[in-house]
């Protein structure tokens, strides 16, 4: 029995001991966790201090900004009367103060007198005769309350390991500013002071990168502010337009050396008004070519993110680039002579031949000399026009010409390479189309020339290709037209491509041929991808070029050119001269 | 009555097959190899057309046509511009003029080219 009220007694021990435990282990758990409710809400605060600090400064280095940020921040968990800071400059002292509170001017002078003191003891210098520029800003200063500094707490600036002014909490009650407290506020600016140095040490690092790389690159650079006042220079965009080195560089040295040549301000105006790079071409200075570039500079991040900061001209001596267009050139005018003429001899002396009788096999070479010169003479003649069109100097004369007369010329023309190749050549004529029409002939006579050329290469032996032309007017249905004109194409109710069109003048040549597939009809006119296919399927075929000298006469004429096509059926060329 | 018709080129393998397609042609054919030659050939032999090629030696063409055209012997005389189409820009002035006509050498074959011939002195 006694065993049992041991037993119990133990138990009872036992839970009480376990329950004092657990009270006590509860306890140390509420405070516990307290105190890290506590710390986790300062963390917090400080990292949303340091996110403020990162978003509403924009990576700027303007310390006393940042420092604006903290005390501005303080309030929100130190109690305080007055908080304010100096800051060391060059020639003065920043002093800015925020009363949260009213304080008497005393209180704000023993405030700078404390300051002043710790400045003196942290860097130790004397600063008593130091302009001190004062900054007051929050609740009036009320000289009828007498209550002096009670509690004062002194923080040093740090930043790249040196002392750049203090930071200063002050209130008229007794006992505030608690270690617990201050040390956060150290870690704040702490932390605030070494962000703002390895910012700094980054940005010195890359402006001494930037600075060499401006000081090296062959483009003439010059950044303004956006009063365009001159930022840079580097020593390129000086000799570009011959200003002698000098420190101080002004628009104006640049606007009185660039005389009328270059409207360097006007330019730099008109970038930043309109928000968009503008560039010049052929801006001869001091006989030399440029190709000048004025952009806006506009901030890429912060709260400033798109303003427009200023304007940047490059100039892009192109002299070089000249040189090898007047080498090209020569070039061009090289082949003209050298290729071109021996070519057309070739060509028309195996064609007077051709017509004489001579045995099968001696025709069958001559038609061989024939059909390779030809070739090579239209090789010859698409690169020369291709050169031209690069360089913008593809001109037409318009004249009254008569199209259906150069379609049957044309038609003629090809008769003996028509007939080598099997092929049979026809010309259809709307009766509609007029006497004459305005145009180049002899750039339509080429237009024709590579359009018939390639019709006949890629037709099947006994195939047709067809010249056709119609008088299309506007509004009118084009499809419905060339039925009643008899003329046969590859266009179908749903070929768009004619958009909305004025009166034309419609040629077709369409052959009966393999045809194209739709991937390859889009690159037809492109002179890069003509190249890369006619590399990459090694055809016989020739360069593809003549379609892009194509599509440059027709534009010149402001008119359309276009295809369609049935795969291993045939294809129809097209382009409408508007008249 | 047969008709003259003067050969300006320098090329002498083009002026060869230029002559002998006109002179089978029953044209009276009398020949130059640059335009200095083709003046004075020209004024002296008073042909019915000339065929001028642009880019020759001593005297191109185009110096030639304004030569010729201000002598009075040179005024009437119908000329043909032979030209690579790379040179249309340097006669267009000419053509505008009136001071002659013109054919591109290779976009054309030497039977159009006598047939032109042909109907230019109908």
């Amino acid at each position: 029995m006694p065993d049992i009220f041991v037993t119990l007694a133990a138990v009872i021990a036992s839970i009480t001991i376990v329950g004092c435990f657990c009270y006590w282990k509860t306890s140390n758990l509420k405070k516990d966790v307290q105190k890290n409710e506590e710390k986790m809400k300062r963390s917090m605060y400080e990292l949303a201090i340091l996110k403020e600090l990162g978003e509403r400064t924009g990576y700027s280095l303007n310390v006393q900004n940042i420092i604006d940020i903290i005390t501005g921040s303080l309030r929100q968990f130190i109690d305080y009367s007055v908080t304010s800071y100096m800051f060391i400059e060059p020639e003065k002292i920043i002093f800015k103060i925020h009363v949260e509170k009213s304080v008497s001017r005393e209180f704000i002078n023993d405030i700078k007198n404390r300051m002043m003191n710790s400045l003196s003891a942290l860097l130790n210098k004397d600063f008593s005769v130091t302009h001190i520029e004062e900054i007051l800003s929050g609740a009036l200063l009320v000289e009828d309350i007498k209550e002096p500094v009670r509690s004062f707490f002194n923080i040093p600036l740090v930043i790249s390991g040196r002392v750049v002014g203090v930071l200063t909490i002050a209130d008229t009650k007794v006992g505030l500013y608690r270690e617990e407290e201050m040390s956060i506020l150290y870690k704040i600016t702490k932390q605030a002071s070494s962000a703002v140095s390895s910012l700094q040490e980054v940005v010195s690092t890359e402006q001494r990168k930037l600075n060499a790389m401006m000081e090296s690159i062959s483009e003439g650079v010059v950044m303004t502010d956006k009063d365009y006042k001159i930022m840079v220079a580097n020593p390129a965009a000086k000799n570009a337009v011959g200003i002698e080195s000098k420190d101080d560089i002004s628009i104006f040295d640049f606007v009185e050396k660039l005389g009328g040549k270059f409207d360097i301000k006007g330019k730099l105006e008109e970038s930043v008004k309109l928000d968009k790079s503008l560039s010049v071409d052929d801006v001869v200075i001091n006989e030399r070519f440029f190709q000048i570039v004025v952009s806006p500079v506009k901030s890429s991040f912060g709260i400033t993110k798109n303003e427009i900061l200023g304007a940047v001209v490059i100039f892009h001596d192109i002299t070089p680039m000249k040189e090898v267009e007047t080498m090209r050139q020569d070039f061009t005018s090289m082949m003209v002579h050298e290729l071109r003429s021996p070519l057309d001899n070739i060509k028309k002396i195996s064609e007077v031949l051709l017509k004489k009788k001579a045995s099968k096999s001696d025709s069958e070479y001559l038609g061989f000399v024939f059909q390779d010169s030809s070739q090579m003479l239209e090789l010859v003649n698409d690169l020369l026009d291709v050169a031209k069109l690069e360089a913008g100097k593809f001109e037409v004369y318009k004249q009254p010409s008569d199209v259906a007369q150069i379609i049957k010329e044309r038609a003629n023309f090809f008769k003996t390479s028509a007939k080598f190749a099997k092929v049979k050549i026809e010309t259809v004529f709307d009766k509609n189309i007029p006497e004459k029409t305005n145009f180049d002939p002899n750039r339509i006579v080429q237009v024709l020339n590579n359009l018939i050329s390639n019709a006949i290469k890629f037709t099947h032996k006994e195939g047709t290709v067809t010249i056709q032309a119609l008088l299309h007017k506007a509004g009118q249905d084009i499809n419905k037209e060339a039925e009643v004109a008899g003329i046969k194409w590859f266009l179908n109710k749903n070929s768009q491509s004619f958009g909305v069109l004025g009166d034309s003048l419609v040629v077709a040549v369409t052959d009966t041929g393999i045809g194209l597939s739709e991937d390859k009809i889009s690159q037809l006119f492109s002179k890069f991808k003509q190249f890369r296919a006619a590399m990459s399927e090694g055809e016989k075929k020739g360069t593809g070029l003549g379609l892009v000298v194509v599509k440059g006469i027709v534009d010149a004429h402001k008119g359309m050119v276009g295809v369609a096509s049935e795969e291993n059926t045939g294809s129809s060329f097209y382009f409408a001269l508007p008249i | 009555m047969q008709k003259k018709v003067l050969v300006v080129e320098d090329d002498s393998k083009m002026r060869r097959v230029l002559v002998d397609e006109l002179k089978k042609n029953n044209f009276v054919v009398i020949e130059a190899e640059n335009g200095q030659e083709g003046l004075e050939t020209a004024l002296k032999d008073q042909p019915d057309l000339i065929l001028l090629d642009i880019t020759m030696p001593v005297m191109d063409g185009l110096t030639m046509l304004n030569k010729l055209r201000e002598e009075e012997g040179g005024k009437k005389v119908q000329v043909i511009v032979l030209t690579n189409s790379g040179d249309l820009g340097k006669i267009a002035e000419a053509v505008e003029r009136g001071i002659c006509s013109y054919l591109v050498k290779s976009d054309i074959t030497t039977e159009d080219l006598v047939g032109r011939v042909k109907k230019f002195l109908e």
